[in-house]
């Protein structure tokens, strides 16, 4: 029997990838359990995340799929490398940057709090933050998908005198559904595992009903360490990916279809 | 009429020819020949790396795809999520929707059948985007190698040249078989790259 060496070889290589996470179940729901970790503040803490970052998602997938089609369609480098930017910068920079533009001290900042629009410590600011920083993997990731689709039946749609919004409408779009859902995985996945970003600018909400002085799950995890010690934020850190990971697979199984 | 005098260098392959297209017209060519090239630059998708396309006295050469009143099928040219129907009346304006040239056109090209287009075989995609393309307010059409995916490719052929003749549009199609060159006007020959008038 011939040995699959590539295949034991990709999965040993899987393993090494999820062994930590798979360790920290282990301890956190095991040896080191800590019910301050499933408290109800870390309980809010999940639903505040999960929530700012299907907001965020959803913001995504609608102001960056055009975008995403126009740079594919036309090659930009110089826009490919500006796309990347918040990706590239340490996200704290983010946080900070959001704080200037929104601060009372800068024109931009009046300007935004004139008109009732607050960064600081809301949930406006947790979800501008996650966009900017999990667009450039929506973006990026829904580029590809552009590029790899047939162009034919577009070229065929403008020769019979179609403009570019209505194909992107009416035959780009349609088809791309599946793309979108990935690429919204994608980024749904970087929202909920923000942290630079948000420590800065919604380190936590006062302003979200019942979630108001919550703060999201990556924020609460490292206030568990640094205040309660290894345990609770081990055991908090379970309970997030026990959340993460079904919504992660359904979400995926949903786009296989 | 279409005027083409135009060169494109692709890697080490130099098409270059210069056509005077009065009527409804086909390219007989091996593969390799230009064909495909010459098709695409006709219709927008290349630019020539000198030259003019002037149909119908207007120059073409630099208008945009969507702009040039001329469109290429292949057998990869339609509009996979639209039903049929849609499909047909997708390029027409509203208001300019006429139910009889529309049956008459589906009859004579064979499209009785409905469904996604995606879904349909290849020979079917074909005839309903001929279909499409003869609906429109397209005023060339090209056609590249598709006739050779349909059963009845003959009858096809000479009902979408006597279509375009009564909807004055013109026609222009790419193909291997020389047979196919009896139901037009002018025939040219593409050989590496440049084409000779047979007929």
């Amino acid at each position: 029997m011939r040995i699959n060496w590539l295949g034991i070889l990709s999965y040993s290589m899987l393993v090494v990838l999820i062994l930590p996470v798979l360790l920290l179940l282990y301890w956190g729901l095991g040896p080191f359990y800590d019910s301050i970790g499933i408290s109800l503040q870390m309980q809010k803490a999940i639903i505040l995340s999960l929530i700012s970052s299907a907001i965020a998602v959803f913001f995504i997938a609608l102001l960056f799929t055009p975008l995403s089609y126009y740079l594919s369609r036309n090659k930009n480098d110089v826009a490919e490398t500006l796309v990347d930017l918040p990706a590239m910068v340490p996200h704290p920079i983010i946080g900070i940057a959001l704080l200037v533009f929104d601060s009372p001290l800068t024109p931009t900042g009046k300007f935004l709090l004139g008109i009732g629009i607050n960064f600081f410590n809301s949930l406006d600011g947790m979800v501008i933050a996650l966009i900017i920083v999990s667009a450039p993997l929506y973006i990026k990731s829904l580029l590809s998908y552009f590029d790899s689709m047939d162009r034919a039946p577009e070229y065929f749609a403008r020769g019979l005198g179609a403009g570019v919004g209505k194909i992107f409408m009416q035959i780009v779009l349609p088809r791309s559904l599946r793309g979108i859902l990935t690429a919204s995985l994608i980024s749904l996945s970087r929202a909920m595992s923000e942290f630079g970003s948000i420590a800065i600018v919604a380190y936590s909400i006062l302003n979200f009903f019942a979630l108001s002085g919550s703060s999201a799950a990556s924020v609460l995890i490292y206030q568990y360490y640094t205040s309660f010690g290894l345990k609770a934020a081990v055991t908090a850190s379970a309970a997030m990916i026990i959340v993460a990971i079904p919504i992660m697979i359904a979400t995926r199984i949903l786009s296989r279809r | 009429m279409l005027e083409l005098d135009l060169a494109k260098k692709r890697d080490s392959f130099m098409l270059e020819v210069k056509m005077n297209i009065a009527g409804n017209a086909c390219i007989l060519g091996r593969n390799g020949s230009g064909k495909s090239t010459l098709l695409s630059l006709i219709a927008g998708l290349l630019s020539p790396d000198r030259g003019i396309i002037r149909f119908n006295g207007r120059d073409i050469t630099r208008i945009s795809v969507e702009e040039r009143k001329v469109v290429l099928v292949t057998p990869a040219t339609y509009l996979p999520n639209l039903d049929v129907d849609k499909h047909l009346l997708w390029a027409i304006n509203k208001g300019k929707i006429d139910k009889k040239l529309i049956d008459n056109i589906k009859s004579r090209l064979g499209v009785n059948y409905s469904g996604i287009v995606d879904r349909l075989s290849t020979g079917m995609r074909i005839r309903t985007a001929i279909a499409t393309a003869l609906l429109s307010d397209v005023e060339l059409i090209l056609v590249d190698e598709a006739f050779s995916f349909v059963d009845d490719k003959d009858a096809l052929i000479e009902k979408t040249v006597q279509i375009c003749k009564e909807l004055k549009k013109q026609i222009l199609f790419a193909t291997q078989d020389e047979s196919d060159s009896r139901h037009v006007e002018e025939v040219y020959l593409l050989r590496d790259g440049k084409a000779e008038k047979i007929k």
